[in-house]
Protein backbone atom coordinates (compact mmCIF):
# COMPACT_ATOMS: atom_id res chain seq x y z
CA UNK A 1 0.00 0.00 0.00
CA UNK A 2 2.77 2.31 1.18
CA UNK A 3 4.65 1.36 -2.18
CA UNK A 4 1.72 2.33 -4.31
CA UNK A 5 1.11 5.57 -2.40
CA UNK A 6 4.80 6.24 -3.30
CA UNK A 7 4.40 5.85 -6.78
CA UNK A 8 1.18 7.84 -7.08
CA UNK A 9 2.76 10.78 -5.59
CA UNK A 10 5.68 10.35 -8.33
CA UNK A 11 3.44 10.11 -11.42
CA UNK A 12 1.26 13.27 -9.64
CA UNK A 13 4.49 15.36 -9.65
CA UNK A 14 5.63 13.71 -12.81
CA UNK A 15 2.19 14.76 -14.94
CA UNK A 16 2.28 17.92 -13.42
CA UNK A 17 5.98 18.86 -14.77
CA UNK A 18 4.53 17.11 -18.08
CA UNK A 19 1.33 19.47 -17.83
CA UNK A 20 3.98 22.47 -17.11
CA UNK A 21 6.31 21.57 -20.24
CA UNK A 22 3.32 21.23 -22.31
CA UNK A 23 2.23 24.81 -21.44
CA UNK A 24 5.88 26.07 -21.89
CA UNK A 25 6.23 24.65 -24.97
CA UNK A 26 2.90 25.73 -26.20
CA UNK A 27 3.68 29.56 -25.59
CA UNK A 28 7.17 29.24 -27.35
CA UNK A 29 5.84 27.63 -31.01
CA UNK A 30 2.75 25.53 -30.57
CA UNK A 31 1.45 26.19 -34.03
CA UNK A 32 -0.02 23.73 -37.29
CA UNK A 33 0.32 24.28 -40.55
CA UNK A 34 -2.70 23.94 -42.65
CA UNK A 35 -2.38 20.55 -44.10
CA UNK A 36 -2.10 19.50 -40.15
CA UNK A 37 -5.12 21.70 -39.33
CA UNK A 38 -7.27 20.25 -41.88
CA UNK A 39 -6.26 16.68 -41.23
CA UNK A 40 -6.88 17.17 -37.49
CA UNK A 41 -10.41 18.20 -38.50
CA UNK A 42 -10.94 15.02 -40.44
CA UNK A 43 -9.62 13.32 -37.24
CA UNK A 44 -12.27 15.13 -34.95
CA UNK A 45 -14.63 13.43 -37.40
CA UNK A 46 -13.03 10.22 -37.41
CA UNK A 47 -13.07 10.19 -33.41
CA UNK A 48 -17.14 11.43 -33.37
CA UNK A 49 -18.07 8.96 -35.54
CA UNK A 50 -16.24 5.69 -34.41
CA UNK A 51 -17.58 7.33 -30.50
CA UNK A 52 -21.28 7.66 -31.76
CA UNK A 53 -20.68 3.77 -33.86
CA UNK A 54 -19.25 2.35 -30.37
CA UNK A 55 -22.19 3.62 -28.46
CA UNK A 56 -24.36 1.93 -30.44
CA UNK A 57 -23.09 -1.08 -30.37
CA UNK A 58 -22.89 -1.04 -26.61
CA UNK A 59 -26.68 -0.23 -26.29
CA UNK A 60 -27.39 -3.19 -28.75
CA UNK A 61 -25.31 -5.20 -26.75
CA UNK A 62 -27.41 -4.24 -23.54
CA UNK A 63 -30.77 -3.99 -25.39
CA UNK A 64 -30.74 -7.21 -27.29
CA UNK A 65 -28.43 -9.48 -25.63
CA UNK A 66 -28.46 -8.03 -22.04
CA UNK A 67 -25.02 -7.90 -21.34
CA UNK A 68 -24.32 -5.56 -18.27
CA UNK A 69 -21.57 -3.66 -19.61
CA UNK A 70 -21.88 -0.53 -17.11
CA UNK A 71 -18.40 0.95 -16.74
CA UNK A 72 -16.92 -0.76 -19.59
CA UNK A 73 -19.57 0.61 -22.16
CA UNK A 74 -18.67 3.97 -21.17
CA UNK A 75 -14.45 3.17 -21.12
CA UNK A 76 -14.50 1.65 -24.25
CA UNK A 77 -16.87 4.40 -26.36
CA UNK A 78 -14.91 7.11 -25.11
CA UNK A 79 -11.19 5.46 -25.23
CA UNK A 80 -11.99 4.10 -28.89
CA UNK A 81 -13.21 7.74 -29.47
CA UNK A 82 -10.27 9.22 -28.09
CA UNK A 83 -7.53 6.47 -29.66
CA UNK A 84 -9.53 7.43 -32.79
CA UNK A 85 -9.10 10.89 -33.56
CA UNK A 86 -5.26 10.49 -31.70
CA UNK A 87 -4.33 7.26 -34.04
CA UNK A 88 -5.43 9.00 -37.55
CA UNK A 89 -3.74 12.62 -36.53
CA UNK A 90 -0.36 10.36 -35.81
CA UNK A 91 -0.95 8.48 -39.11
CA UNK A 92 -1.38 11.52 -40.85
CA UNK A 93 1.70 13.56 -39.52
CA UNK A 94 -0.84 15.89 -37.23
CA UNK A 95 -0.48 14.31 -34.36
CA UNK A 96 2.47 16.84 -33.34
CA UNK A 97 3.13 20.93 -34.32
CA UNK A 98 5.83 21.93 -36.54
CA UNK A 99 9.11 21.15 -34.47
CA UNK A 100 8.08 19.19 -32.03
CA UNK A 101 10.00 15.78 -31.53
CA UNK A 102 8.23 12.30 -31.46
CA UNK A 103 11.19 11.12 -29.09
CA UNK A 104 9.66 12.76 -25.70
CA UNK A 105 5.71 11.72 -26.42
CA UNK A 106 7.01 8.68 -27.11
CA UNK A 107 8.45 8.86 -23.33
CA UNK A 108 5.55 10.13 -22.55
CA UNK A 109 3.33 7.17 -23.31
CA UNK A 110 5.55 4.03 -22.21
CA UNK A 111 5.17 5.94 -19.04
CA UNK A 112 1.41 6.40 -18.66
CA UNK A 113 1.40 2.36 -20.03
CA UNK A 114 3.59 0.97 -17.43
CA UNK A 115 1.52 3.21 -14.92
CA UNK A 116 -1.44 2.00 -15.94
CA UNK A 117 -0.43 -1.22 -16.33
CA UNK A 118 0.15 -1.56 -12.47
CA UNK A 119 -3.53 -1.45 -11.61
CA UNK A 120 -5.23 -4.63 -13.61
CA UNK A 121 -1.48 -6.60 -13.15
CA UNK A 122 -1.91 -6.31 -9.03
CA UNK A 123 -5.62 -7.25 -9.57
CA UNK A 124 -4.96 -10.47 -11.65
CA UNK A 125 -2.19 -11.03 -8.93
CA UNK A 126 -4.75 -11.30 -6.29
CA UNK A 127 -6.39 -13.84 -8.29
CA UNK A 128 -10.00 -12.04 -8.87
CA UNK A 129 -11.41 -12.62 -12.41
CA UNK A 130 -11.69 -10.79 -15.25
CA UNK A 131 -15.39 -9.72 -15.14
CA UNK A 132 -14.74 -8.70 -12.21
CA UNK A 133 -11.83 -6.06 -12.78
CA UNK A 134 -13.99 -4.83 -16.37
CA UNK A 135 -16.70 -3.97 -13.54
CA UNK A 136 -14.47 -2.13 -11.24
CA UNK A 137 -12.58 0.97 -11.65
CA UNK A 138 -9.31 -0.50 -12.92
CA UNK A 139 -10.83 -1.10 -16.40
CA UNK A 140 -9.94 2.65 -17.11
CA UNK A 141 -6.42 2.01 -15.98
CA UNK A 142 -6.52 -0.65 -18.90
CA UNK A 143 -8.17 1.36 -21.56
CA UNK A 144 -6.21 3.80 -20.88
CA UNK A 145 -3.12 1.93 -21.06
CA UNK A 146 -4.32 0.27 -24.31
CA UNK A 147 -5.04 3.89 -25.62
CA UNK A 148 -1.41 5.05 -24.93
CA UNK A 149 -0.13 1.90 -26.45
CA UNK A 150 -2.02 2.42 -29.57
CA UNK A 151 -0.79 5.75 -30.04
CA UNK A 152 3.41 4.90 -28.86
CA UNK A 153 2.93 1.83 -31.15
CA UNK A 154 1.71 4.90 -33.93
CA UNK A 155 4.04 7.17 -33.19
CA UNK A 156 6.91 4.28 -33.38
CA UNK A 157 5.87 2.85 -36.86
CA UNK A 158 5.97 6.90 -37.86
CA UNK A 159 8.98 7.41 -36.85
CA UNK A 160 10.46 4.43 -38.47
CA UNK A 161 8.85 5.24 -41.76
CA UNK A 162 10.05 9.34 -41.43
CA UNK A 163 13.49 8.24 -41.27
CA UNK A 164 13.41 5.94 -44.65
CA UNK A 165 11.38 8.73 -46.38
CA UNK A 166 14.01 11.77 -45.36
CA UNK A 167 16.87 9.47 -46.43
CA UNK B 1 -0.72 14.45 -59.42
CA UNK B 2 3.16 14.96 -58.65
CA UNK B 3 4.88 17.71 -58.59
CA UNK B 4 7.98 17.02 -60.42
CA UNK B 5 8.98 20.88 -60.93
CA UNK B 6 8.88 21.43 -56.95
CA UNK B 7 11.08 18.81 -56.36
CA UNK B 8 13.63 19.67 -59.03
CA UNK B 9 13.43 23.48 -57.49
CA UNK B 10 14.22 22.24 -54.38
CA UNK B 11 17.00 20.31 -55.66
CA UNK B 12 18.79 22.79 -57.94
CA UNK B 13 18.53 25.31 -54.60
CA UNK B 14 20.45 22.22 -52.84
CA UNK B 15 17.44 22.17 -50.32
CA UNK B 16 16.25 19.08 -48.63
CA UNK B 17 12.88 18.86 -47.15
CA UNK B 18 13.07 19.57 -44.00
CA UNK B 19 15.42 23.04 -44.67
CA UNK B 20 12.51 24.02 -47.09
CA UNK B 21 9.54 23.36 -44.58
CA UNK B 22 11.48 25.34 -41.88
CA UNK B 23 11.99 28.39 -44.61
CA UNK B 24 8.29 28.46 -45.30
CA UNK B 25 6.45 27.39 -42.00
CA UNK B 26 5.40 24.29 -42.59
CA UNK B 27 6.55 20.55 -41.72
CA UNK B 28 8.59 17.83 -43.49
CA UNK B 29 5.06 16.24 -44.12
CA UNK B 30 3.63 18.56 -45.91
CA UNK B 31 6.36 19.74 -48.51
CA UNK B 32 6.42 15.89 -49.05
CA UNK B 33 2.47 15.85 -49.43
CA UNK B 34 3.03 18.39 -51.72
CA UNK B 35 5.91 16.93 -54.06
CA UNK B 36 3.83 13.52 -54.17
CA UNK B 37 0.52 15.70 -55.00
CA UNK B 38 -0.89 14.04 -52.32
CA UNK B 39 -2.34 17.78 -50.83
CA UNK B 40 -3.05 21.00 -52.64
CA UNK B 41 -1.61 24.03 -51.01
CA UNK B 42 -3.48 26.78 -50.62
CA UNK B 43 -2.39 30.08 -52.19
CA UNK B 44 -0.75 32.06 -49.45
CA UNK B 45 1.76 28.77 -48.95
CA UNK B 46 2.24 28.58 -53.01
CA UNK B 47 3.52 31.97 -52.83
CA UNK B 48 6.20 31.65 -49.99
CA UNK B 49 7.26 28.28 -51.41
CA UNK B 50 7.81 30.72 -54.33
CA UNK B 51 9.57 33.38 -52.64
CA UNK B 52 12.11 31.08 -50.94
CA UNK B 53 12.76 29.11 -54.34
CA UNK B 54 13.15 32.12 -55.93
CA UNK B 55 9.99 31.27 -58.69
CA UNK B 56 6.76 32.61 -59.66
CA UNK B 57 3.77 30.54 -59.56
CA UNK B 58 3.39 29.49 -63.24
CA UNK B 59 6.81 27.84 -63.23
CA UNK B 60 6.09 25.62 -59.87
CA UNK B 61 2.01 25.29 -59.89
CA UNK B 62 0.54 25.81 -63.17
CA UNK B 63 -0.54 22.84 -65.04
CA UNK B 64 -1.33 22.57 -69.30
CA UNK B 65 -4.96 20.63 -69.90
Amino acid sequence: MVLFSVFAVIVLIALILTVFRLMQGEKKSKQYDERQLLVRGKGYQCGFLSLCICLMLVMLAEGIWGLDTSYVGACVCLFVGLTTYAVYCVWNDAFLAIGQKPGYYMILCAVIVVCNSLGPVSHWKEGRSLEEMLHSVVCMNLMCGLCFLAVGITIAIKMRRDRTEES
Amino acid sequence: MKNFRLKEARAENGLSQQQLAELVGVSRQTVNAIEKGDYNPTVNLCISICRVLGLTLNDLFWTEE
